[in-house]
């Protein structure tokens, strides 16, 4: 398994965001990495910048980290997990302007060709247009 | 640290230590309506109804609190029913004053009573005062608590105060932290706060109305020699940056620390040390694993005497039967009564001593009350037959006090093995606490030493720690004391005998190279802080240190 | 040491207090339940020269701020003076069952 660029899912649901990782798994299958997170503490709704830099940090390679995230919040927070990583990390973890399954989806395809991070985030934006 | 472009950083105490990210919610539920006053019969109908109501809440409350915060809550419940309190402001109602001044008024007389004359602990008890009389307020005015809703979690609550009753009722999995303007590190929200992990700054120097609802924020209380907090607002990218890497440092250090707890603690040059606990209640080792620590370095069994009670042979034999059990083969010391000082006990003590720091107590008391001693000696030593326990005595000063325990330990074997009664003697050490016996430790007869360095340091320095005005004076970190340390570990060296430091400063991390330097290999300490001392140990001696 | 003294419905006693952090709210709320329990009046007060307040009352109590290795005076008047006046020198020397 060669050096690939990981994937970072994060939803204000839970069930999103694990459901979002399943299915990325199924249809990429297991080569390339995926972390994902949200929800509260009770399974309500809500994403928190903690969780979002475990995530981050769990999965992280050099070659990359492409996130996927929901609504505002958790662009929001993930903008700021970002912010609080090492200057080596953080030019690395990008966050991907695109709808968060099938951005994932596309994302993880496009990955698991080796390509790069920027090469990544495109193919997952286009999906927009 | 200089304000970054963008941001602003308010003030203010730690009252909690903690490091958190995240959004600012502002809570406003100590505001409450306006509302507009009956006739004399309304008001008291309105106002006994509010007063029914409150105590239902608080009541609920403490039904669903852990100990500590029902203690605190029982006073406000005791406070609802106290006719004393009611009975003017019921007077004032009926004279025709609406039933929220008469309340809020009568409320703010006795707070001001209790700040009155500058005691620490009354304010905090003016604290409960405020908070009961919030909620009656709220009460009347029609007024819900905001439902604990929001957009999502690590919200950081700030808010003008926060009373011990919304303390309980708020979900802290969700919330990163608060941040209060009013209150003090000594309150009872501080209390709740530090034990539950829930970073807490008070006193903020800010006006709630500066403060934007919703702005990321960055919560700065990480525990450091000063008290000073910071709440940054809007922070920079630079300041999101070092936050990420102290939280991560601070999350690497707990992992490493946890990893550490369950392994021999070795130094970086191989050696080993051992790592003992300590332990006031027995009640607690449920919560620590035995396979953590290499034995238990302190029992204190003073928690037996408590309410009065002096427990027979039987009860003390059944729970030093379980500490044995407890600890699984792991060696087991236990300290005999330690009572006086600070440590009252009911018909034991003395009563009216002008220096009970320096008076009768520890070893003193028990010699001159044999009967309590030897029951202790009798159940130590019919315990010491089925787990390796050793018995150790407090506040030694001379060696004929030593050698009284020891014919006393004699004797309680003798009379066991006559009565027929299974036993073993123990091997008897002291407790090295007194500045004497420390410097002449190698006259003494023990069979080990265990340094109480919370006494040693306050009778070295001639200073009280619970004496705010000299407690920076008794500061462990002083080469006296690490002197008086070190001619204890080369008596021991010299009698070939076991030594080890049982006080506070064994579980301070930031001590623990200079407590091997003195040349200790045994070290006994607090049980949250297994890990972490552990940890310190590995790092000895400090690999970073200039080549 | 405490004393009790009663003659017919008038009682009184006194009692040391022994917890080193004088009397803190638990053992006052203590203290007010169980002179809440008999139908005497009681008093108490801290120290021979104290005001005397209401031993009902949690707030007074709290206020007295009686502090470790202070004597408590207690008073009662009515039937149930004396035994009042027992439990509670009895619940101040157990140190209010901490």
């Amino acid at each position: 398994m060669s050096d690939c660029v990981s994937i970072v899912i994060v939803s204000h649901s839970r069930d999103v965001a694990k459901g979002t990782a399943d299915m990325v798994r199924q249809m990429v299958g297991d080569e390339i990495r995926v972390a994902h997170c949200g929800g509260n503490a009770d399974g309500g709704l809500g994403t928190d910048v903690g969780s979002i830099d475990r995530a981050i940090r769990s999965v992280y390679s050099p070659k990359g980290v492409a996130v996927l995230v929901d609504l505002g919040g958790a662009e929001t927070n993930s903008e700021m997990a970002i912010e609080m990583l090492p200057d080596d990390m953080r030019d690395k973890v990008v966050i991907c302007n695109a709808p968060i399954v099938e951005g994932a989806v596309m994302a993880a395809t496009e990955a698991a060709g080796g390509a790069g991070l920027a090469a990544v985030k495109r193919t997952a934006e286009e999906f927009r247009s | 640290m200089p304000e970054r472009s963008g941001e602003t950083v308010l003030s203010g105490i730690v009252a909690a230590a903690g490091l958190a990210v995240g959004t600012i919610r502002l809570d406003r539920n100590d505001r409450h309506g306006r509302r507009t006053a009956g006739t004399p019969a309304e008001e008291a109908a309105v106002l006994k109804t509010a007063l029914a109501g409150a105590l239902a809440d608080i009541r609920r409350l403490i039904a669903g609190a852990d100990t500590l915060a029902a203690g605190i809550l029982e006073f406000q419940e005791a406070l609802l029913q106290d006719d004393d309190l009611l009975a003017p402001v019921f007077s004032a109602v009926a004279a025709g004053r609406p039933a929220h001044d008469a309340w809020a008024g009568q409320l703010d007389t006795q707070m001001a009573e209790y700040r009155a004359g500058g005691d620490a602990y009354m304010a905090a008890r003016a604290e409960d005062l405020r908070d009961l009389q919030q909620r009656v307020l709220r009460a009347l005015a029609g007024g819900e608590i905001a439902p604990d809703g929001g957009d999502g979690i690590d919200d950081i609550l700030v808010a003008e105060s926060l009373t011990p009753s919304r303390f309980v009722e708020l979900d802290w999995r969700r919330l990163a932290g608060a941040v209060v303007r009013d209150g003090s590190p000594t309150s009872h929200v501080a209390i709740l706060a530090r034990a539950r992990g829930v970073p807490l700054i008070v006193g903020l120097m800010a006006p709630l109305d500066e403060i934007a609802d919703r702005s990321p924020a960055v919560l700065d209380a990480q525990a450091t020699d000063s008290r000073a907090a910071r709440l940054v607002i809007a922070p920079s990218p630079a300041t999101l940056r070092e936050t990420g890497r102290r939280i991560a440092e601070a999350r690497r250090l707990a992992d490493a620390a946890e990893a550490a707890r369950l392994r021999p603690a070795f130094t970086a040059a191989g050696e080993r040390v051992r790592v003992l606990v300590n332990i006031d209640d027995p009640a607690l080792l449920p919560s620590i694993a035995s396979a953590s620590v290499d034995g238990v370095g302190l029992t204190r069994t003073e928690f037996l005497f408590r309410d009065g009670r002096l427990p027979d042979e039987e009860a003390q034999l059944a729970v030093y039967r379980s500490i044995g059990q407890w600890a699984d083969g792991k060696r087991i010391t236990i300290r005999t009564l330690d009572a006086g000082g600070d440590k009252p006990i009911a018909g034991v003590t003395p009563e009216g001593e002008t220096n009970p720091f320096l008076g009768l107590r520890g070893l003193r008391l028990s010699l001159r009350n044999e009967p309590l001693f030897l029951t202790q000696l009798r159940a130590l030593c019919r315990a010491a037959a089925e787990a390796p326990i050793r018995i150790m005595v407090p506040m030694v000063t001379l060696p004929s006090e030593f050698e009284a325990a020891r014919a006393l330990v004699k004797r309680a074997c003798a009379q066991l093995a006559r009565e027929k009664l299974t036993h073993v003697e123990p091997p008897l050490g002291m407790m090295v606490e007194v500045p004497s016996a420390a410097i002449m430790a190698d006259r003494f007869d023990a069979d080990f030493y265990s340094i109480g360095s919370n006494d040693l340091v306050q009778y070295a320095t001639a200073a009280a720690r619970d004496n705010a005005a000299v407690a920076a004076l008794a500061d462990p970190d002083n080469p006296a004391v690490f002197a008086l340390i070190r001619l204890t570990v080369e008596a021991a060296a010299r009698r070939r005998v076991d030594v080890s430091l049982c006080g506070d400063m064994a579980s301070d991390p930031s001590l623990t190279a200079s407590l091997l330097d003195c040349g200790l290999r045994s070290l006994s300490v607090a049980p949250p802080l297994i890990g972490r001392i552990k940890l310190a140990v590995a790092q000895y001696p400090d690999r970073t240190a200039a080549a | 040491m405490s004393s009790i003294a009663d003659s017919s419905d008038m009682a009184t006693g006194d009692a040391v207090i022994r917890d080193p952090t004088g009397l803190h709210a638990r053992p006052a709320v203590k203290l007010t339940k169980s002179a809440k329990r008999h139908d005497a009046t009681i008093e108490v007060r801290a120290g021979d020269k104290g005001h005397w307040i209401n031993a009902k009352s949690p707030n007074a109590m709290m206020k007295l701020k009686a502090a470790h290795g202070d004597r408590l005076y207690f008073r009662a008047v009515g039937s149930d003076a004396a035994a009042a006046i027992a439990t509670l020198v009895a619940l101040v020397e157990r140190d209010f069952d901490a």
